[in-house]
């Protein structure tokens, strides 16, 4: 006899083996009876914002790039002026449950035509995804008071979109783009936004050679009609499939450790003999330069950029100390950096090794 | 308008064997060692700036001799 289970008669008990699994239809059972959707869903890293590797707080009257919280880009086109700030939540804030912090920017004054700045964040790998649903959930409020909207007036994508980008070297195929939204309204007050898109397939399709391909998510980008406006931005997941399942939240370490893929400070704290801190063990000197291995927390996306944060570069050697030496990279392998620092003329003998009080180095690999 | 503020640009010639790996230069207020590699956002600058006109790399320091 078949039983037809549709809301209007009771069931006690279903028996093992006799529904299976075919004959239960594929809306059945709704995302909200499932639970908590398993594994690593959110294809942001940093979504909560709570990484700041760079310290980065506040940006006024700004016209180029600006690399925010890690992972987070504000990113513009052409000529634009903008302030940008990265702020943590109070202590037991509850207008959106557990985010750590956000990002703001306002823009000021931008040119015509194509100049924009928005908030990005660029995603490996150009074949994520490619051809299937994703979701894309965060929270965002205006910040000047009153309620405005954004379009996508003379730009060719929206406010809320992703590109697929092939990078760049060799021929690859042009940048798609795919919006989630073509207007969105920004509140007063925290208000959550899900979208719902399928990224285009990547069949056919020619990435080039420079390794520098991705997916590039943006929100909120503003024009020359938008300036005076300002949003701010916080607990961002894009995820696989057409159900915004809740946040995910990762632990500080394990959000860390993924950033430092593309970012990371040598230094950070450590200090070695007499209050100074060690950067690197000795691999070979010469009497003009001297050469360091470090390792990285993290294999690095590409090559990375190196810079002195902090402190100044010192070589110890058996009879001097040479100061303002500027490091430069080696070589950099799967999780190690070899460093090399030039200085004076100096005798070859016993052990010299870097040093600086309150050294810092960035090591970066981001977009 | 340019996306990074990058002035004082200079090749590095690290064992001066008269081949360049690096650019040195100041970018955003920090002295910023830059590979020379196709795709790095801050060398595609770079090479924008100096087509441009806007920007030269000075050459190389000499390296002493070595040992």
């Amino acid at each position: 006899m078949a039983v037809v289970i549709d809301g209007n008669t009771g069931i006690d008990t279903i028996q093992d083996g006799t529904v299976s699994t075919a004959k239960i239809a594929d809306d059945a059972v709704t995302a909200g009876k499932i639970g908590i959707p398993l594994g690593r869903r959110n294809l942001i890293m940093n979504g909560n914002m709570e990484v700041n590797q760079r310290s980065f707080s506040s940006n006024t009257a700004r016209t180029q790039f600006t690399y925010a919280g890690d992972r987070w880009i504000f990113a513009k086109n052409d000529v634009v002026n903008y302030d940008s700030s990265y702020n943590s939540f109070s202590l037991g804030q509850t207008d959106i449950p557990g985010a750590k912090a956000y990002h703001e920017f306002t823009l000021n004054s931008a040119g015509s035509g194509t100049d924009y700045v928005r908030l990005e964040q660029r995603i490996e790998d150009v074949t994520t995804a490619a051809g299937e649903q994703v979701t894309l959930t965060f929270w965002a409020r205006s910040n000047t008071g009153s309620s405005f909207t954004l379009d996508a007036d003379g730009i060719t994508a929206g406010p809320v979109a992703i590109m697929q980008y092939f990078g760049t070297g060799g021929s690859p195929s042009s940048a798609v783009e795919t919006d989630f939204a073509t207007s969105i309204t920004l509140n007063t007050t925290w208000t959550k936004y899900t979208y719902t898109v399928t990224l285009p397939s990547v069949s056919g399709k020619t990435i080039g050679t420079n390794y520098n391909d991705h997916l590039r998510l943006w929100i909120c980008a503003m024009m020359d009609d938008d300036a005076g406006k300002g949003v701010q931005i916080a607990q961002v997941q894009l995820e696989r499939g057409s159900t915004a399942s809740p946040f995910e939240f990762r632990s500080y370490q394990d959000e860390l450790h993924s950033c430092h893929r593309y970012y990371e400070v040598i230094g950070r704290g450590e200090r070695a003999q007499n209050g100074s801190i060690g950067v690197g063990t000795i691999g070979s000197r010469w009497t003009t330069r001297d050469y360091f291995g470090q390792i990285c927390y993290a294999p690095k996306r590409t090559v990375p950029v190196l810079s002195i944060r902090n402190g100044t570069v010192q070589i110890m050697t058996d009879a001097s100390t040479q100061s303002g030496v500027t490091p430069t990279f080696q070589y950099i392998g799967v999780d190690t950096a070899g460093m090399r620092f030039q200085g004076s003329t100096h005798t070859n003998n016993v052990v010299a090794y870097a040093q600086g009080e309150g050294l810092q180095i960035n090591v970066d690999a981001e977009y | 308008m340019n996306d990074f503020n990058i002035s004082n640009a200079k090749y590095v010639d690290p064992d001066g064997t008269g081949i360049h790996n690096h650019i040195i230069a100041d970018i955003d207020g920090l002295t910023t060692t830059v590979p020379i590699l196709s795709g790095n956002r801050y060398y595609e600058e770079i090479i924008s700036l100096v087509e441009a006109g806007e920007l030269t790399i000075a050459a190389a320091d000499p390296v002493p001799d070595a040992e």
